[in-house]
């Protein structure tokens, strides 16, 4: 290590919380979620060398996990993101209380929305919306300008509103 | 609706925390991968240098020819590559396009695999896509090429009609908990049912125009919003 000393355990324990939540978000799918962020802190620990800047470990890692996520939610394609597209369009038929049903509907039907967005958007929604970091840190995570990050936000944000008025992107989630 | 609110209900989503299995065993993978990674730094720089000087050989000699780059692109063109999107190499991915889409490269060894073409069933589709020097999976169908067509034979486990939709999904067994999910236009269920053994044939098509990364022609298709008819795959059923 060459001007810091990293440790490593530490930035697992402070940063596995928020690499496994993009995840989630990202997949809507806990098997791929485990596996983006396994996959993650592997590539952290193999590539830490590289992190130069200390200060910008968070943007770092999330910027490795956004990548990750990217790459295997694209591989399960055809093992698993089918599967997951018949699960969510089949999901509201099960039987639920109408309340347990109510409030599954409220979240899950924004996770599907947000699965509809192609990669760029959901990551911005993400990161922004929902992980609340700063327009500074998303364009390093993303690696645009922050003028790029607000447009794309705000763009983001109208596509999931039409998507949640559409109510059901779920047959297009490979997009 | 204000987008906070939406927002919310999001963050307030149940089965948002990891198994707390998973993170302390992978906290352990962590750990141990630290302390293995310390031998590495007493590693004598000569070697080093070697091993880097014949990988720097081998690489220069294994380098494509022009003509041999000319077929690869010809191979890998898709249907025109004037618009063919960036791309840079970043550690084992491959990052292509505006989206930035990260794919993991594909090893030689993989790439150059001799598999002898015959039909196979979806698990044995799948473990094409491992790739088992680098052990991950990638995009790319080990002894296929794009154009190439790989003909599946496989026993329906299920099928589901969505009337709503007018879509047929078809599910075959993949490995003990996981199976693939084929989901054609229209009602199947007068074409085949389940327990019959069917053979499709599909082609293998480029991932993204212009580069190698391969997919199924039917997958790319569903990416596109397009739901094609099972005719225009199934060879025959008994």
């Amino acid at each position: 290590m060459s001007k810091f000393q990293v440790n490593i355990e530490e930035l697992y324990d402070d940063y596995y919380h928020d690499v496994y939540h993009f995840a989630m978000y990202y997949t809507n799918n806990k098997q791929e979620a485990e596996d983006i962020t396994q996959e993650t802190f592997l590539k952290v620990m193999q590539n830490i060398h590289r992190l130069k800047d200390f200060k910008k470990r968070k943007t770092w890692i999330l910027s490795i996990a956004r990548n990750t996520a990217v790459d295997i939610h694209r591989k399960y394609k055809l093992r698993q993101l089918i599967p997951s597209m018949m699960s969510l369009s089949f999901k509201t038929s099960e039987n639920n209380t109408e309340q347990q049903l109510l409030l599954q509907e409220e979240w899950e039907s924004l996770q599907e929305a947000l699965l509809t967005l192609k990669p760029h958007y959901r990551s911005v929604i993400i990161l922004k919306g929902l992980k609340e970091l700063s327009i500074k840190e998303i364009a390093e995570i993303l690696n645009c300008t922050e003028l790029k990050v607000r447009v794309d936000y705000h763009r983001a944000i109208t596509q999931l509103k039409k998507q949640v008025v559409k109510g059901g992107g779920a047959m297009h989630y490979a997009k | 609706m204000q987008n906070d609110n939406w927002l919310n209900k999001l963050k307030e989503r149940p089965d948002l925390a990891p198994d707390p299995k998973f993170i302390q065993s992978l906290r352990n993978r962590v750990i141990a991968h630290k302390k293995t990674s310390k031998k590495n730094t007493y590693l004598p720089i000569f070697v080093m240098t070697s091993v880097i000087s014949i990988l720097a050989i081998l690489i220069i000699l294994t380098l494509p020819t022009a003509e041999e780059r000319q077929t690869l692109i010809y191979q890998t063109a898709g249907e025109s590559c004037a618009n063919k999107e960036e791309s840079k190499i970043v550690g084992s991915w491959e990052v292509i396009g505006k989206e930035e889409r990260a794919l993991y490269r594909v090893s030689d060894q993989h790439k150059n695999k001799i598999v002898k073409h015959r039909p196979m069933t979806f698990s044995e589709l799948n473990e094409l896509l491992y790739d088992e020097k680098n052990q991950y999976g990638v995009e790319d169908f080990a002894g296929y090429k794009i154009g190439d067509t790989i003909t599946i034979r496989d026993v329906v486990r299920d099928i589901t009609y969505d009337d709503d939709q007018n879509l047929s999904k078809v599910k075959f067994n993949t490995h003990q908990n996981a199976y693939t999910l084929l989901v054609f236009k229209g009602d199947v269920r007068s074409r085949i049912e389940v327990n019959n053994r069917v053979t499709f044939q599909f082609k293998v098509v480029p991932l993204i125009d212009c580069f190698k990364y391969e997919t199924l022609e039917i997958v790319r298709k569903w990416e596109e919003g397009v739901y094609p008819t099972i005719d225009d795959y199934l060879i025959k059923k008994k």
